[in-house]
């Protein structure tokens, strides 16, 4: 399943660190809490955890490095 | 836009590698430069890469369009992908089969979607749409991901040939993301080329990657390992389309003779897989 | 009406008439020795775009840091030896026609950068690099300034004649005050000469061409400054062939010609108009001051410029 709300959650997850903490604590509450339905609140307590750690991370070094690289260009 | 009408050879343009691929160009057959570098680029550098562009064919990647998202793409990406391609002159350009953002957020890179029904439907809409603002359709290229996406309920093969089917875009197979994909979720890399639309197979990039936490990431700063070479004599047994063959790499420069020897061993193994197909 | 029976200020008018359109035909001449326009494509060639800076004396240079580079040319302090044959490193095939100028000079002597350049070694190999340039329209057409340069100096020429037609009748009718005119005289000679010489050879679209190729290998030129960079000699040629030698400075490393490639007797100027170089005037380096970026903004996703590339593709 997908759509826009659904994405939105996933680039959040992906973002933000405190978000991500509450969501791993309680995934099906938080789920709840922006509105996704119970199939979408499933899927996501089912989430690869080791995946969404690793991932995050490696968005957040290549945000960095964008930042950087945007930081320099004139 | 045109295609190769033989097997080709190339690399990614960096500015870090640039005297090494002025250097070369008599080994390089074709050069792909990163469409957002375009987007800002003081005119002197689109006036250096079109007249390059007459030396050494160009095709055009982009990053941060986010085409396979149940979200629309921004026209305004599109239309300053439109402006570089008319900048450059591109022979072909193509984008990667992820979302970049959502919502107001910006992730900072490609990310694998759901794969699911209505990411593939979005992402045949939002290809479309960018065809229409560009002028042409864009090869589309299958990502690499740490996570397996959330919500999917396609396998990578059954993911990318829907993709196929919905759109007239053809694929652009990184091997590198295929073979890190099937390392880090358990499935058989040759089995997914063996089944992929030969006739859709366009170009094909390779890279290296590193492992982190127990999995591979393609983060193109290491040299292109072993079973990617193999990967790519297995697309050749299967594809008989003429191919263009792109190296990625973006960082830890290593020596220039070493990616064009890497560039070499790319050229053997599509050649071997070629032979046998024979 | 006969102009040498004019007198005082109207004939001064009649002459600067006559010296303002034999000047503005020059400038008209000159104007269409230009050549604009898009760049038609990159060389794949640093000698060419050395020739283009710098003439004949930059492509010298450029040649002989590939020769050191390679193993091919020792540096003994300022002076430059061929390596010994048995221990000399093999070659790439097919070397260009300047190289084996400079291994051929070599192989009798041990000289300076100064001395071959003043030797004309090389001279012919700089005729090709002259033509294709013409032709690729980023040089002017030598043809065309010579042309120039017989009008300007006819015109010179006829400049000195009127007035000196003109002193001669006024002292005949018993005048004397042809001061101004011969204050005019001096000018308008002066201006005609001056426009006989070119300022620039280098086009428009070769002023393009130039500053489009320091654009692309912007980036490059930074990785000077890494140390280990492993920049092959090819690849320095392009760096200093696109922005001179001065980019060395940016650098730290220790490079094997360094001490052997840089002028002691003439200046280190690639403006050399009259040897095809073009003449926007440098000190040892680029004609143009490469502040430009490789690129500029980038998207959020891991792409961009300065070597960001595509970043790897998915997190």
């Amino acid at each position: 399943m997908s759509r826009p709300a659904f994405e939105a959650f996933l680039a959040r997850l992906y973002v933000d660190a405190d978000f991500r903490a509450a969501f791993l604590a309680d995934p099906i509450g938080v789920a709840r809490a922006q509105a996704l339905d119970e199939t979408e609140g499933a899927a996501l307590a089912a989430i690869d955890r080791q995946g969404l750690l690793l991932a995050a991370d490696s968005f957040a070094h290549k945000r960095a490095a964008g930042a950087k690289r945007r930081r320099r260009a004139p | 836009m045109s295609g190769a009408e033989k097997d080709r050879f190339g690399l990614g343009w960096r500015p870090e590698l640039a005297a090494g691929i002025m250097a070369n160009l008599d080994r390089i057959d074709v050069v792909e430069v990163i469409a957002e570098d375009c987007f800002e680029a003081p005119p002197a550098l689109l006036t250096g890469l079109r007249a390059l562009g007459r030396q050494c064919p160009i095709v055009l990647h982009g990053v941060g369009l986010g085409a396979a998202s149940t979200s629309p793409i921004d026209a305004k990406r599109a239309e300053a992908i439109a402006r570089a391609i008319d900048a450059v002159a591109p022979e072909s350009w193509s984008e990667h089969l992820a979302f970049v953002r959502a919502g107001e957020i910006e992730i900072g890179h490609l990310a694998a979607p759901p794969r699911a029904p209505a990411t593939v439907d979005g992402a045949a809409r939002n290809l479309a749409a960018a065809a229409r603002i560009t002028g042409a359709a864009p090869l589309v290229e299958n990502v690499a991901t740490l996570i397996d996406p959330p919500g999917s309920t396609f396998d990578e093969l059954g993911w990318l040939t829907a993709i196929l089917d919905a759109t007239p875009c053809d694929l652009l197979l990184d091997l590198h993301n295929l073979h890190a994909n099937a390392i880090n979720f358990g499935f058989d890399a040759g089995a997914v080329i063996a089944r992929l639309p030969a006739d859709r197979i366009r170009a094909i990039h390779v890279a290296g990657g590193s492992r982190v936490g127990g999995r591979i990431l393609d983060d193109h700063l290491h040299d292109v390992p072993d079973p990617v070479f193999d990967l790519l004599a297995a697309v050749a047994q299967h594809a008989t389309r003429p191919m263009t063959v792109i190296l990625e790499r973006d960082g830890s420069y290593p020596a220039m003779h070493v990616l064009l020897d890497e560039i070499d061993r790319a050229r053997a193994a599509l050649a071997r897989g070629r032979r046998v197909r024979a | 009406m006969n102009p040498f029976d004019l007198h005082g200020p109207s004939f001064l008018l009649f002459y600067w008439v006559v010296v303002g359109a034999g000047l503005l035909v020059l400038a008209w001449l000159r104007a269409r020795t230009d050549v604009t326009g898009a760049p038609t494509r990159v060389s794949p060639d640093p000698y060419l775009l050395a020739y283009l800076r710098g003439g004949h004396p930059e492509v010298v240079r450029v040649a002989l840091l590939v020769l050191i580079e390679d193993g091919i040319v020792l540096v003994r302090g300022r002076d430059l030896v061929l390596a010994p044959d048995p221990g000399r490193p093999d070659r790439r095939s097919g070397r260009p026609a300047i190289e084996g100028a400079l291994v051929a000079f070599l192989r009798t002597r041990q000289t300076t950068l100064d001395q071959i350049v003043d030797a004309g070694v090389g001279l012919d190999a700089c005729v090709a690099y002259q033509s294709e340039l013409e032709e690729l329209g980023y040089l002017s057409r030598r043809a065309q300034l010579d042309f120039i340069r017989s009008i300007a100096i006819a015109l010179a020429v006829l400049f000195v004649a009127i007035a000196g037609i003109k002193i001669f009748v006024a002292i005949n009718r018993g005048r004397s005050n042809f001061g101004f005119l011969v204050i005019s005289t001096f000018i308008a000679f002066a201006l005609a000469i001056k426009a006989s010489v070119p300022s620039k050879t280098i086009t428009t679209r070769g002023e393009q061409g130039l500053k489009g190729t320091e654009a692309l290998l912007a980036g490059a030129k930074d990785r000077l400054k890494v140390a280990g960079a492993a920049l092959s000699g090819q690849e320095l040629a392009w760096i200093a062939a696109t922005y001179g030698f001065s980019v060395f400075n940016l650098s730290s490393l220790n490079f094997a010609f360094w001490p052997a490639l840089f002028f002691a007797t003439r200046p280190n100027f690639e403006s050399l108009g009259t040897q095809g170089g073009p003449s926007s005037a440098s000190v040892f380096g680029s004609s143009c001051g490469s502040s430009v970026s490789s690129c500029g903004g980038g998207s959020s996703c891991g792409g961009g410029c300065g070597g960001g590339g595509c970043g790897g593709c998915g997190g």
